[in-house]
């Protein structure tokens, strides 16, 4: 069977890794071309993904940038899983989780992380915001699912996968156990070990 | 054909068969609590939206709404009623909009705008096929990631909200550019910005860009970018378009910020047109804005 999408994303970090194991859970193959973000704005990327940035999918019906699109076109693909959840407000229910982890949950911990990771200089006003904004988001999301197994519905969906893939990366250089929020951790260990399984 | 019909009218079933409305009266006998039930529901049906007065978010929503012909109610809130714990057990980020469905409570506006468009799929307010669908969650994600704070970056000390920062505004100057010639260059070879009909990404472009038409998009950006606002107009001039965000307002120069401090809101216009006239008013508004707060 011939692989159809074709992605073209760094070769480790959360957004590949977003897609990848999306995929995986998805049952679509997906090619994993290996590109360096400097070769991005190379003429031949930038036709499909103008900005310049990584990662983008190759679809036979033409590419799609910006990786939440891309965890969105994957999860409509899939035959067998409700990745998506079941209908429209579970749909909405999704993409309302999508959107938070990107404008709540990710700027918080790359406030955190840029600096320990070597991206931007250390800024104390900045990290001790990013401390309490990711305290605020975090409990959030444990009040959350202290009464839901699964951040929507019933079963596994992007929605746990995009949430789950950042904290993942964050929680190995830097320590968090004077933030107890011990539901969090049990949902996470449960997918990430499903989806290591699947890999 | 004959051995069919045999075999039809020699099975048992015949009570079952040829009375559809005895059936659907049975039915609807066993179920006349679940009827009353869904009664009661019915009157709970309408959608409410919660939000700011003014908030270019909403407006999306609404638009969409009556494009999907979606029934809903609109809540107007204060900003004091964003922290109360009412409003919190709906959305403890505190933030709008906020769609209360009968199924329950949805959060983000862009979510909130997918919903809607799918209610009414056939309206083509999602795209037509799954690829457009695709298609349009890149340009709602690419608006709110890389258009959003990029035109703001320059409303926001033009209508005086920031320290005024030279340096910080050119760089943003410089930023704007670069993204509007995406846009310029997507535009120039689509009529919309998916497909052939209306989408949601192209109410949410447009609802953001009226900012940068009444604020910083002068007539020589206006020249150097022809597609953005040959779009801009077509999607303002839509009915449902003018109803909430009203008529679209185009400055002949851009404005620049301050160098002086912020200012309130109300006034930004009059500060733009006569700035010495407002720095001889700005002893009595401050005393007005200390009696307000």
């Amino acid at each position: 069977m011939c692989i159809r999408d074709r992605l073209y994303a760094q070769l480790s970090g959360i957004r590949p890794h977003k897609i990848l194991i999306a995929a995986n859970y998805a049952g679509i193959q997906v090619e994993h071309t290996v590109t360096k973000v400097n070769q991005a704005k190379k003429p031949e990327y930038l036709a499909r993904n103008p900005n310049g940035k990584l990662p983008f999918i190759d679809t036979p019906n033409g590419p799609v940038y910006e990786s939440n699109a891309i965890l969105r076109y994957i999860a409509r693909n899939s035959t067998s899983n409700n990745l998506y959840g079941v209908d429209n407000y579970e749909n909405t229910l999704v993409d309302q989780w999508l959107d938070w982890c990107s404008f709540e949950l990710e700027p918080a911990l790359n406030d955190i992380m840029y600096p320990i990771l070597g991206y931007v200089e250390y800024n104390q006003e900045k990290t001790t915001k990013g401390w309490e904004n990711l305290k605020k988001a975090l409990q959030i999301l444990d009040d959350h699912l202290k009464y839901n197994t699964f951040v929507v519905g019933h079963q596994v969906t992007i929605a746990d996968i995009g949430i789950v893939t950042p904290l993942f990366h964050a929680f190995r250089p830097v320590s968090y156990t004077h933030l107890t929020l011990p539901t969090i951790y049990s949902v996470q260990i449960s997918v990430v070990a499903v989806s290591l399984k699947k890999k | 054909l004959q051995v069919i019909c045999v075999f039809f009218f020699s099975s048992r079933r015949r009570h079952t068969r040829f009375l559809p409305v005895s059936w659907a009266r049975r039915c609807v006998q066993e179920t006349g609590i679940n009827a009353e039930y869904m009664g009661i529901q019915q009157q709970q049906m309408t959608n409410k939206i919660y939000s700011d007065v003014f908030s270019y978010k909403t407006q999306k929503l609404q638009i969409a709404a009556t494009l999907a012909g979606l029934d809903y109610e609109i809540v107007y809130l204060k900003m004091e009623d964003f922290k109360k714990p009412e409003f919190l057990a709906k959305n403890p980020n505190g933030k709008i909009p906020v769609l209360e469905t009968p199924q329950g409570i949805l959060l983000e506006s862009n979510a909130i705008l997918r919903y809607i468009a799918r209610t009414a799929l056939n309206t083509g307010l999602y795209g037509v096929n799954s690829y457009e669908n695709s298609c349009v969650d890149q340009w709602l994600d690419w608006v709110s990631n890389e258009l959003d704070p990029v035109l703001f970056s320059i409303v926001i000390p033009i209508l005086g909200y920031t320290k005024p920062d030279t340096n910080a505004y050119l760089d943003a100057r410089n930023n704007y550019y670069r993204i509007f010639t995406i846009l310029e260059n997507h535009l120039r070879q689509h009529t919309y910005m998916v497909g052939h009909q209306l989408t949601i990404a192209d109410i949410s472009v447009a609802v953001i860009l009226v900012f940068a038409f009444r604020l910083c998009f002068g007539e020589k950006d206006r020249q150097r970018f022809p597609s953005i606002v040959r779009h801009t107009l077509t999607v303002a001039s839509q009915q449902s378009f003018q109803k909430f965000c009203g008529r679209l307002i185009i400055c002949k120069k851009e404005f620049s910020p301050f160098s002086e401090l912020p200012i309130e809101h109300n006034d930004k216009q009059k500060e733009a047109k006569n700035p010495k006239q407002y720095q001889q008013q700005q002893p009595k508004k401050e005393s007005k804005k200390e009696e307000n707060s």
